[in-house]
């Protein structure tokens, strides 16, 4: 990542994050609560474990989240270093799937859905939204390098 | 006459005023010249053991104080500017976040009053909820057997949290796949797969049945019960978070130089860092490029005497050694039997002549740290090595958390005994410490504090307060009390061998996941940090 291409994405997580977080008591995104409550629970994102819990360290939406997606879900076996599960740099200058199904954005999401052998099947814990970005990372900037992992928006003393 | 009735009426009045700007009660030990308040809720109740956080807008670094009896919490003096004011983990009450604080002195801030979310003693399972819950809290709220909550926290509790299970939901197939690739992989990257596995019986199918049970697709999200507030000395704490500058490094362990910096080690990516924690500024270091296939990272960090930075590589089965003048790394290859990727059992200690000990392959071995090479060896009788390894301050004595069993190894190198006793079932000692009269602390993955007495020749353990609470380390200060930080419940862990009192302090995240702490005892009362495996720094200044 470039000097300014840092400073722009610094510049844009930092907006969200501010943006998130100012806005939780402005109800940003909200959750009705269960039971007898008052009134619906706003979302502070400046807990960094909400963050964690909706993959939104990084970024709140795109490629960005999709990395951290991808960190989570699929780099623990498709990784550089692990022989037994297939790479996924360059997949979708491929073609093709190993199923033999065209490499594209719908197949990919089906992939991830519904698993194969020795992987989950993510259907129940990854919403579209999730897939979006995930879907996004894999196609526009694949796969992860732990020699430059993602820089942290909130840190602010560069 | 008139003018000393003057005077004597001024004096008054700036005394009543001076008192009147006082707080209303102070506690000793209180910090002073910092912004204060109250905390209270809607209803009016003073709440204590609220965490009230104030974020620097210049360089995001988070200091906490805790609200007392009197709903009454005051910060230390910080730098003026402006900050963000806001409730860290307000659980039962909505977000607090008011942005744009102007913070100038002591100057006090308007009262923040809380509202419940519920009229409830149990949390709905809201996202926002379910983000704040410790993992104590997840299992206390999950349905399940003791028997079966035993099986996650023997077998899940070290590499990460608990929430990065539970928020996840799978078919039983699904869960099988995850547990089988968690439980078979090798340390923490899981890049080499061990087809036997670490079950005994169906163990590994019984605790996927579980999972599935409570976090299957048509599972029905629980109620959250919650740990209690932090009461009377478990507020007289301040907590400085710092930010560091990149993500999902899994940064591991900490340690401090002479000239006030810490240095934490990351062991999933090829930086280390330095901090600045007048500034919050770190200034991070590339180590050298490992060999081709094999993941880079740092396990273990150690600054000596001489300020001289020593590291472990985990994965990559080396040493290195940074000279922060010059900004050289001098990276020395490890002896090792296990293949490139799989834990070598890189937590090592160093000893006052600057030889490195480690415990591997039934020898406790002193080796020269330039070489590589083995000085010394005592021969291990009962176990094959131990997961941690400590010095003495004296250097008289070796001590570990025995693995893969639960177990302690003490060497006296004065006598060449060595002591290999056990401990209770899934204790799991692992890193620890020498405290001031020798003997050796460690923090167990079962939840107990295990102290081997090297005057009794017996092992004591404390069991800790929190439920399904987990601890990595253990490390002792010039008091002789014991620090560790407790994985799952939130808390970090205060312990007094000589009163046997547990003082848990509450984070303001729920995590706690600490690998290993480093003491600043120049201070009155210590300072204690750690850095969390989620990726940030932690300062913890006890007031008493």
């Amino acid at each position: 990542m470039s000097f300014n291409a840092t400073r722009r994405f610094r510049a844009g997580a930092l907006m969200m994050i501010a943006a998130l977080g100012l806005a939780s008591s402005a109800i940003a995104q909200q959750t009705p609560p269960q039971g007898p409550a008052s009134k619906p629970v706003a979302k502070d994102y400046y807990q960094r474990a909400l963050a964690t819990y909706e993959f939104r360290k990084a970024a709140p939406s795109g490629p960005e989240r999709g990395r951290e997606i991808f960190y989570y879900k699929c780099w623990f076996c498709h990784n550089e270093f692990t022989k037994n599960a297939p790479q996924l740099t360059g997949l979708y200058q491929r073609g093709t799937l190993l199923s033999g199904l065209p490499v594209n954005d719908d197949n990919v999401k089906n992939r991830i859905r519904s698993g194969g052998a020795g992987m989950a099947a993510y259907k129940y814990t990854l919403s579209e939204a999730d897939l979006d970005d995930l879907v996004s990372f894999v196609r526009e900037k694949c796969c992860w390098n732990s020699d430059a992992p993602p820089l942290n928006p909130r840190y602010m003393a560069r | 006459m008139a003018t000393c009735i003057r005077d004597a009426t001024r004096l008054i009045a700036i005394l009543g005023f001076v008192l009147a700007a006082l707080p209303a009660h102070s506690d000793p030990g209180r910090l002073t010249g910092g912004p204060q308040g109250v905390v209270k809720s809607a209803k009016g109740e003073l709440l204590e053991g609220i965490m009230v956080q104030l974020i620097a807008r210049k360089n995001a670094v988070r200091t906490t104080v805790y609200s007392n009896a009197d709903g009454r919490y005051e910060f230390p003096a910080l730098d003026a500017g402006a900050y963000t004011l806001r409730i860290a983990r307000p659980r039962e009450f909505h977000p607090f976040v008011k942005g744009g604080v102007d913070i100038k002195g002591a100057a006090p801030l308007a009262d923040i009053v809380l509202e419940y979310i519920t009229d409830q003693d149990t949390l709905p399972p809201l996202p926002e909820i379910m983000a704040q819950m410790t993992g104590s809290e997840w299992l206390m709220s999950l349905s399940g057997t003791g028997a079966e909550k035993k099986l996650l926290t023997n077998n899940c509790n070290w590499c990460h949290s608990y929430q990065q299970i539970f928020r996840n939901r799978y078919d039983e197939e699904g869960w099988g796949k995850i547990v089988y690739r968690m439980t078979h992989g090798a340390g923490s990257p899981l890049i080499n797969i061990n087809e036997r596995g670490r079950w005994g019986g169906d163990e590994e199918a019984h605790l996927v049945k579980w999972l599935a049970s409570v976090r299957g697709p048509d599972t029905k999200d629980p109620q959250f019960v919650m740990l209690p507030r932090p009461q009377g000395r478990q507020t007289r704490v301040v907590i400085t978070e710092y930010e560091l500058p990149r993500l999902e490094t899994a940064t591991h362990d900490v340690t401090g130089d002479s000239k006030g910096n810490l240095w934490y080690s990351t062991h999933r990516s090829s930086y280390i860092g330095r901090l600045d924690p007048a500034t919050g500024v770190v200034k991070e270091f590339h180590v050298p490029p490992v060999a081709e296939g094999v993941l880079p990272g740092t396990h273990w960090i150690y600054a000596d005497k001489n300020d001289i930075i020593w590291g472990s590589e985990n994965w990559a089965h080396s040493i290195w050694r940074l000279d922060p003048k010059t900004e050289e790394f001098i990276r020395i290859p490890w002896k090792v039997r296990e293949p490139p990727n799989t834990p070598m059992g890189g937590n090592y200690a160093i000893d006052p002549d600057g030889f490195i000990w480690k415990a591997r392959e039934r020898k406790v071995s002193k080796v020269a740290a330039l070489t590589g090479e083995p000085v010394t060896s005592y021969v291990l009788k009962k176990f094959a090595g131990t997961y941690g390894s400590a010095m003495s301050r004296d250097g008289r004595y070796f001590g570990g958390g025995a693995w893969p069993r639960d177990g302690v190894v003490v060497v006296d190198t004065q006598t060449a005994e060595v002591f290999e006793p056990d401990t209770s079932p899934r204790s799991g000692p692992a890193r620890g410490e020498f405290d001031l009269h020798n003997n050796y602390w460690a923090g167990g993955r079962g939840g107990q504090l295990v102290k081997f007495d090297t005057k009794e020749k017996r092992i004591h353990e404390y069991p800790l307060p929190t439920p399904y609470a987990s601890m990595y380390s253990a490390q002792t200060d010039k008091n002789g009390e014991v620090w560790a930080g407790e994985m799952h419940s939130g808390r970090y862990l205060r312990f007094d061998p000589k009163t046997v009192r547990f003082t848990e302090y509450v984070l303001p995240e729920p995590y706690g996941i600490d690998r290993e702490t480093w003491i600043d005892n120049s201070t009155d009362p210590v300072t204690v940090w750690y850095v969390d495996h989620e990726g940030w720094l932690v300062r913890i200044q006890p007031m008493d």
